[in-house]
């Protein structure tokens, strides 16, 4: 039916199966960046910070993108919408491959996916108004002569600031406020996707529930597609459909939230969680942290085969009981389907075994 | 006076007694308040405080930015800038340390007080080797020769759990990793096997199976030197897992102060329930909306009348007595204070209110 639809405006076209269909599918996302050095700036290695993910978000879904400073979950939110460059591998947006897009299409793929930041300090101009800093996507995208201003006004509303302190500066709203600015500036263009870099990371406790809950308002009444990057795994695990956990550039594990947190199978996830602490003191005290040995390898040099053979406790443990693990430092795991529990719970391990931990 | 005789301050320090002999509390704050001038008027950031830290415990300090955890700590070891105004005692085995001069401060700074700073980066000098900066710390406070002084370092950097501790001792803070940098400076603040440890944010910068690790030591450290630990957070679950006793800060004030297993399972403070209520877990299935306090964390310059909390409040009467009156500290058990007046209330009514006490089923944990 699309087909006959001549594409002016790409929001227009009627969707088929809208609910069903992933809206975003990335398939063996690679990105690498050059390590130079010298004058001639000559290459002398690489980072592979992702190293070949895939995944898809379903419209109205959040998945939410978990691991360490350093392991490429915000290096793959600015890969998904071309804030950098891919190295290789494809990120599909409902018909078209962003990383193959021409700037014309791109142009129109950026109405539809946006990003918030973690920083709200830094990441509005302190010079500009809010009217200035909403209004500013409208304008690029020659949206802002037909009702901009009362478009900027509504955008005010529905993430809960007044209309009236349209003309303040970013310095006289509070860290929560000036995060909800940031989220009014990414759907000023009402889009089908946000990319949630960290939102709420640099937001005291009390605060933080605030913005969590708009933005599940926001994604129910919009239709709202999110990729929420944080290292938080209770806010994670609160506002996601499923989880991916990356470890070193790979996706380790995905699965829906629920079952990811009451049933891991890769041993990082476990120690992941398991060192989590519970804001609950008998049970915090009853649990047993898994401590991984050592600091995350560097990205320059990954250790072969299974990336997390040289911390893996599971590893260790199962060589103390005289099992044959050399297939770790051989072969890469794959990310595969793992347990009965759930068809969708996929694990990259050769000795994936659930574990409750949390 | 002649030169070689004690000042007042010093005399102070001298007459210090040791732990061993002290009976009395180890670490008391009496009255605290602490405001700096600034040009749009007094920011009060500590606001008449009072607490007791005991021989052998970790106390928690939970609060917001803004709450006053971090100037409290800074007093104590006397770092607050020349600006500040301060009023109050800090007892130290039955001894006041608050306003003495830096030079009367020194024999106790560092050797029976020490700090763990949140910034490892910056609390580690650039361009010296660590073990290099960790004898340093150590010799200040006892003479030691050479060889014993270097051997004093290694232990110090395997007792924090740093591996091959001798070679790493050479090396310099960018050649250690975040978690191994926070652990060096664990090491330097314990050099001395001090009293008191003060661990203001030690974790927050950490991701967290490093923050796993650190505190790990923290707790292995705690018992190996018989320190009281001061742990400032904002970290309910860190809190949750290795504090005793637990203080809730805000706008400079004690909201409520308690036994971890009085303040999680029997909140009675409005803010502390607000804060647990407010949590996102990882240990449960939710899929209603979290808990929102509402409004926005209180001006230090101008702190709300009666009861700071009041405009966030949703058990406030206003107008009413939260406006009109400070909350008095109210004593709910020998360990359990809340600064409400509706304390009990909240104490008698909200047996298992917004964090959940443990149930039966899911008490024996994993």
């Amino acid at each position: 039916m699309s087909d006959a639809v001549t594409a002016t405006n790409l929001s227009d076209i009627p969707e088929v199966d809208a609910d069903t269909a992933p809206l975003l599918r990335v398939q063996d996302l690679v990105k690498e960046f050059p390590i130079e050095h010298g004058l001639l700036r000559r290459r002398v290695g690489t980072v592979h910070a992702v190293s070949g993910i895939s995944f898809s978000i379903a419209r109205r879904q959040t998945l939410g993108l978990v691991g360490e400073s350093g392991c490429g979950k915000s290096t793959t939110g600015r890969v998904v919408l071309r804030l950098l460059e891919a190295t290789s591998g494809s990120v599909m947006f409902d018909d078209i491959d962003v990383v193959r897009a021409s700037a014309r299409e791109l142009r129109r793929l950026r109405e539809r996916m946006q990003i918030v930041f973690q920083d709200p300090y830094a990441s509005l101009n302190p010079r500009m108004t809010v009217e200035a800093i909403i209004s500013e996507p409208l304008r690029i995208h020659g949206r802002y002569r037909n009702g901009g201003r009362q478009r900027v006004k509504e955008l005010m509303e529905l993430v809960g600031l007044k209309p009236e302190h349209v003309n303040r500066f970013p310095h006289e709203f509070s860290g929560g406020q000036r995060q909800r600015i940031g989220i009014a500036r990414a759907l000023a263009l009402d889009p089908d996707l946000l990319v949630l870099d960290e939102p709420v990371s640099a937001l005291d406790v009390s605060i933080q529930a605030g913005v969590v809950n708009l933005l599940e308002e926001l994604q129910e009444r919009l239709g709202l597609a999110y990729l929420f990057i944080a290292h938080d795994l209770a806010v994670v695990r609160h506002i996601s459909d499923s989880v991916a956990v990356m470890y070193l550039g790979k996706i380790v594990e995905l699965a829906r939230a629920d079952d990811l947190y009451e049933h891991p199978g890769h041993p990082y996830t476990q120690a992941l969680l398991s060192a989590v602490p519970v804001p609950d003191p008998i049970r915090q005290r009853a649990r047993e942290r898994i401590i991984l040995p050592g600091d995350l390898p560097s990205p320059v040099n990954p250790p072969p085969a299974c990336r997390f053979h040289t911390r893996c406790w599971r590893k260790q443990q199962l060589e103390e009981s005289g099992v044959d693990t050399q297939i770790c430092e051989q072969q890469e795991p794959l990310l595969e389907i793992h347990g009965s529990r759930d068809a969708g719970h996929a694990v990259a391990c050769h000795f994936a075994e659930t574990r409750a931990v949390v | 006076m002649a030169e070689t005789d004690l000042t007042l301050d010093e005399l102070q320090i001298e007459t210090i007694p040791d732990r061993d002999t002290w009976r009395g509390p180890l670490l008391e704050v009496r009255g605290l308040s602490v405001s700096f001038p600034t040009d749009d008027g007094l920011v009060r950031a500590v606001d008449n405080l009072s607490f007791v830290l005991q021989d052998d415990e970790v106390l928690g300090i939970v609060g917001e930015s803004g709450s006053g955890k971090t100037v409290t700590s800074l007093a104590i070891l006397g770092l607050l800038p020349k600006t500040a105004q301060i009023g109050g005692e800090i007892l130290f085995c039955g001894r006041n340390i608050l306003g003495l001069t830096e030079r009367a401060l020194t024999p106790i700074r560092g050797d029976r007080i020490a700090m763990v700073f949140q910034d490892a980066l910056a609390g580690l000098n650039p361009v010296m080797t660590v073990g290099w900066q960790i004898a340093e710390a150590v010799s200040v406070h006892q003479e030691l020769e050479k060889s014993e002084l270097a051997d004093r370092v290694v232990e110090l950097l395997a007792l924090v759990g740093i591996p091959n501790p001798r070679e790493r001792a050479d090396q310099y803070p960018h050649e250690f990793s975040g978690g191994m940098r926070q652990r060096a400076m664990i090491a330097m603040s314990i050099a001395n096997d001090p009293d008191v440890l003060i661990a203001d944010e030690p974790t927050t910068a950490l991701d967290v199976t490093i923050q796993a690790q650190v505190l790990d030591v923290l707790e292995r450290v705690a018992e190996k030197t018989r320190s009281s630990i001061l742990l400032i957070t904002h970290d309910l679950g860190v809190v949750a897992g290795v504090a005793d006793r637990v203080m809730v800060m805000y706008a400079g004030r004690e909201a409520e102060l308690g036994t971890v297993e009085e303040v999680f399972y029997k909140p009675s403070h409005p803010y502390t329930q607000g804060l647990l209520a407010s949590l996102p877990r990882i240990d449960r299935r939710e899929s209603e909306r979290l808990h929102r306090i509402v409004g926005q964390p209180p001006s230090l310059i101008h702190v709300p009348s009666g009861c700071p909390f009041h405009p966030r409040c949703p058990e406030a009467e206003v107008p009413g007595v939260c406006v009109e009156e400070r909350p008095p500290v109210v004593e709910l058990s020998v360990t359990h204070v809340s600064a409400c007046h509706f304390a009990e209330r909240l104490h008698a009514g909200t047996a298992v209110p917004a964090a959940d006490a443990p149930r039966d089923d899911e008490q024996a944990g994993s």
